[in-house]
């Protein structure tokens, strides 16, 4: 059932002569070449659970195309049709009255949206048990801080119970620990069936949350395709020119989106160490050991493999057990660590771990294991002023010879 | 149902401005009937001693003060709707830039609060009627009622008008906070439309607020009219109706395009 049904839908903005001149652009056609596009000829469709994200450069027409789903700005041409209730956070948008107190403002929207005063108390215990806003809930809105309101917004939109939520760029600006609990939420409204469509500069997110994603350039769609695919196409097409957020997610649950089936063999545990202490950061140079800890539940020959990624997303080294010539197999109730050394040569930054275990010769996954492990490597060298270029950090040895 | 929930958010939003404006502010409600109360004994002092003006009824400073207090009442709920709603929108950008609301709520709810104010002078308008025991009134006053709704009508859809024309031309707001000067000068609300030379009658037949002030001062001091609706009444009815429509269509037709003015 098609939820979300966008037709052709254009916005363009009159970006020459004043405010007279816009004025007069309402009673009579615009030229061709005054307008501009903030997005054209955008279709697509959305069913019932699907979670949609949508990603593109600054500039492309994301947060237009929300504005105009959720009603704030008004299409100039082509249309969408939505059925049933909408709920948006966009740019932390929640709040009639900056002089109203959370709860006012809460109880205000929720008004509008149709909730009974009966059913309110109800609700507004949910929000601020959410958002941690205790004291402030029933102080002025102009009080918070953008991390309060985020939490506000967050937690009305959450309660709202709607049957499509979109969040536009909001989570970027909570802590670790909000964000997490937002993802946990996020994913218990997708499996009660809220589709969702998502913004976000942060990728890796958007790989996590959504099944299906756009991408758009200069307000235009490029591609509408499973969220993975979309998002290595961005990636690799302009990751050099993004602004990305640096954004580390640590030890979030992520569903694995594959049809794993957990009867041959299961990764308990993913964890790194050096000197047999467990760690996440590291020393250029040094050691990293990436423990994978795996129980088996039925006789497998197992290849088991890993890819280390950068902060945007770049796969930078990848490595199996096959390229290592191993060649084991395992029985029923072996419970085994799969332990690879290898020598730190990234350059100083934050990396993501995947990992994931194939059944040999048979090529199909039984196990992946995305992004929940991130790990921070330091610099090891003296003189820190100047940052070292590209991705790695080899060693390096300098010599002079005089010729004579 | 829906409509239930249009009204019922529009009066929350409104009891909740209330209760922000007021609040924390040691005089509270009482600022709103301060200014006009004042601006009352102003004219009163001043016109009535200074210059000896002619009603062409009774003269005496009693009258003099009743036809003073309701012209100024009267004006005072079209004054203070227009300058509330005049850059209504574009204080309210944050609001409509990121929640779909219907901006014609601000409005309305604008049009309550200036609403509660007249209604809180008129009271105490009566009150001092009362105390002064000048409750000659005839059952015109039920006129009143009729003389209201059509000015709100009327300063509803000008306001509608005048806000959704300041998002675009910035210049609507600093000339009518002017207007409104002259246009209070211009109305006979501290001077008797007896003093208004011959000449100057016709300009005033092109004032709309005229001619509910003529009601109001017809049933406070004049008391002239008899029957509860007249001819004259009913055209004026329709006149504002006419208006109204036009201002909903302006407003339907350019609605669409103020948020991403202002």
């Amino acid at each position: 059932m098609n939820i979300l049904k966008v037709n052709k839908l254009s916005k363009y903005y009159v970006i020459h002569g004043g405010k007279f001149e816009k004025f007069k652009n309402i009673f009579f056609d615009v030229k061709e070449d005054k307008k501009f596009y903030a997005i054209s000829d955008i279709s697509f469709d959305l069913n019932k659970g699907e979670h949609l994200g949508i990603i593109g450069k600054n500039g492309s027409g994301k947060s237009t195309l929300l504005k105009t789903l959720t009603g704030v700005t008004h299409p100039s041409n082509g249309s969408f049709d939505i059925k049933g209730k909408i709920f948006s956070i966009l740019e932390l948008g929640l709040g009639f009255n900056e002089n109203f107190s959370g709860r006012e403002n809460i109880e205000l929207s929720y008004s509008l949206y149709g909730v009974k005063k009966e059913n309110l108390s109800d609700y507004i215990k949910d929000i601020i048990y959410f958002s941690e806003l205790e004291l402030f809930f029933d102080r002025p809105l102009r009080t918070y801080s953008n991390g309060m309101r985020l939490r506000l917004a967050f937690a009305a939109a959450i309660f709202s119970k709607p049957d499509i939520l979109i969040i536009d760029e909001a989570l970027a600006v909570g802590d670790i620990d909000f964000q997490k609990k937002c993802f946990d939420k996020i994913n218990e409204l997708k499996k009660n069936g809220t589709t969702l469509i998502y913004v976000s500069h942060d990728i890796n997110s958007v790989k996590s949350i959504c099944t299906k994603a756009i991408l758009l350039s200069e307000g235009k769609l490029i591609v509408l395709d499973n969220a993975d695919y979309v998002c290595d196409l961005y990636l690799k097409k302009n990751f050099k020119n993004t602004n990305l957020i640096r954004n580390i997610k640590k030890n979030v649950e992520i569903e694995s989106k594959e049809n794993v089936s957990f009867e041959k063999c299961k990764i308990k545990r993913v964890f790194l160490s050096y000197d047999n202490i467990e760690t996440d950061k590291f020393i250029s140079n040094q050691d990293i050991f990436i423990n994978i800890h795996v129980n088996f539940y039925q006789n497998v020959k197992p290849t088991v493999g890993f890819m280390i990624k950068n902060k945007f997303g770049l796969e930078i080294f990848g490595i199996n057990s096959d390229h290592l010539n191993f060649d084991k197999s395992f029985y029923k109730n072996d419970n085994i660590i799969f332990k690879f050394k290898l020598k730190n040569y990234f350059a100083p930054g934050i990396y993501f771990l995947n990992c994931g275990i194939f059944e040999k010769d048979k090529n199909n996954f039984l196990q992946r294991n995305m992004n929940n492990l991130s790990f921070e490597v330091f610099s090891n060298r003296i003189v820190k002023s100047t940052k070292i270029e590209g991705f790695l950090d080899l060693p390096v040895e300098l010599d002079c010879i005089s010729k004579k | 149902m829906k409509f239930k929930i249009h009204l019922n958010f529009i009066i929350q939003y409104f009891l909740r401005d209330l209760k922000n404006k007021y609040s924390g502010s040691f005089f509270g409600l009482s600022w709103s009937i301060i200014s006009p109360l004042i601006m009352i004994t102003l004219y009163a002092v001043i016109f009535s001693n200074i210059f000896t003006l002619k009603l062409g009824v009774d003269d005496s400073v009693f009258n003099y003060v009743n036809y003073l207090c309701i012209g100024i009442i009267a004006w005072n709920l079209l004054a203070e709707f227009i300058n509330q709603t005049l850059n209504i929108f574009r204080l309210n950008s944050n609001l409509i830039k990121k929640l779909n609301i219907f901006k014609i709520h601000l409005l309305i709810s604008s049009m309550f609060s200036s609403l509660f104010n007249f209604f809180i002078i008129l009271g105490i308008f009566f009150l001092y009627l009362l105390v002064t025991q000048q409750n000659n009134l005839n059952f015109n006053i039920l006129l009143l009622i009729f003389v209201v709704c059509v000015q709100i009508i009327f300063i509803f859809s000008l306001g509608l008008i005048l806000s959704s024309l300041n998002v675009f031309l910035p210049d609507v707001e600093h000339f009518f906070k002017i207007f409104l000067q002259l246009w209070f000068w211009m109305s006979p609300i501290v001077y008797p439309i007896t003093i208004i030379p011959e000449f100057f009658k016709i300009v005033l037949s092109f004032n709309p607020f005229f001619y509910f002030l003529k009601y109001y001062q017809d049933i406070f001091v004049y008391k002239t009219i008899t029957g509860i609706f007249t001819i004259e009444l009913l055209i004026i009815y329709l006149l504002n109706l006419i208006f109204l429509i036009f201002s909903l269509f302006f407003y339907n037709k350019v609605k669409k395009y103020i948020v991403d003015e202002v």
